[in-house]
């Protein structure tokens, strides 16, 4: 959900990102919510639209992850 | 009958940049052991991260232990002669060999176990009994070491061989490049460690040997950068 967020620039509207995440709308709340206390993603309303905005600490986390990633590809692990 | 071995084969003009290369090996697999434990705090469910961890921070306590000892060696001579002699009106060269060869044999079970653990995440295989009887084997190489220094060097070849052998067998099948800069890193690092197998019989072969091992650690950083830098790529 993170990097589907990122690739959009990291803002989204929450109806998108369940197309783009391929979620049900009981899985994606699920998951926001979880995001959403671990301060990863936060929602913005603009305009009276609601949008769902990746946070400082969300990047880095998409950071980390992708070395870790990397690294397990490099290591085979 | 204990015979304690003197283990430093360094040319006098060398003294001091032998440290500088083994100071500079610790940095970059402690970084690397430092890494690969926040990756397992970030994914906990996957222990191989924290495996991973261990053999580069044993690693690095390795080299550590080594630089210590090579400075008390280095110190030794001025230390005990002149230093000792001043102050106590005695001489006391043999706690400073004792405490050498200690620091020997924990350079040489924390290297083995280093590379042993590596050696073990190289495969794929599950963890089971065999692991344990090596490990038997590692303590008894120690404890060898004692007798004939080059037995460390010869074991820990044997594993570094079969962990470069495993990445390039990683990297045919999936012909990631990361994974051949890796293999090259830890072949270099492997012919260092044949060389230092000869170190007794030439001093000049000790110089070789660490210049091969500076390399072999310097291309292992360069990996590590380059995994760093391929992950920033990604979007």
């Amino acid at each position: 959900m993170l990097q589907t967020i990122s690739n959009k620039g990291g803002r989204i509207k929450p109806t998108h990102l369940m197309y783009k995440a391929n979620l049900s709308h009981t899985q994606m709340k699920l998951y926001l919510d979880e995001l959403m206390d671990k301060n990863l993603i936060e929602e913005e309303n603009r305009g009276g639209r609601k949008f769902l905005l990746i946070t400082q600490k969300g990047y880095s986390f998409i950071q980390q992850y992708n070395q870790m990633k990397e690294f397990e590809k490099t290591f085979g692990l | 009958m204990v015979y304690w071995l003197d283990f430093v084969y360094s040319p006098p003009w060398f003294y001091g940049k032998d440290i500088a290369i083994d100071i500079l090996s610790a940095i970059v697999v402690l970084l690397i052991g430092v890494f690969s434990f926040k990756n397992f705090l970030l994914d906990k469910k996957n222990k191989r991260h924290f495996f991973l961890s261990c053999a580069f921070i044993l690693l690095g306590l390795s080299f550590i232990t080594k630089i210590v000892v090579n400075i008390l060696t280095h110190t030794q001579g001025w230390l005990s002669k002149q230093f000792w002699l001043s102050i106590l009106g005695t001489e006391i060269i043999k706690p400073y060999g004792f405490l050498s060869a200690i620091g020997f044999l924990l350079y040489a079970l924390l290297t083995l176990f280093g590379f042993y653990i590596l050696y073990v995440l190289s495969s794929k295989d599950e963890l089971s009994m065999n692991y344990v009887i090596i490990a038997y084997f590692i303590l008894v190489s120690t404890y060898f070491t004692r007798f004939t220094y080059f037995i460390i060097y010869i074991t820990a070849f044997i594993f570094l061989f079969a962990i470069t052998r495993r990445y390039f067998l990683c990297y045919n099948e999936t012909k990631y490049k990361n994974t051949l800069c890796l293999g090259i890193s830890f072949g270099v690092i492997t012919l260092s460690q044949f060389v230092f197998i000869f170190t007794s019989s030439n001093h000049a072969i000790y110089v070789l040997a660490e210049l091969i091992q500076l390399v072999g650690y310097l291309f292992l950083l360069y990996t590590f950068v380059m995994v760093l830098r391929n992950a920033k790529k990604k979007k």
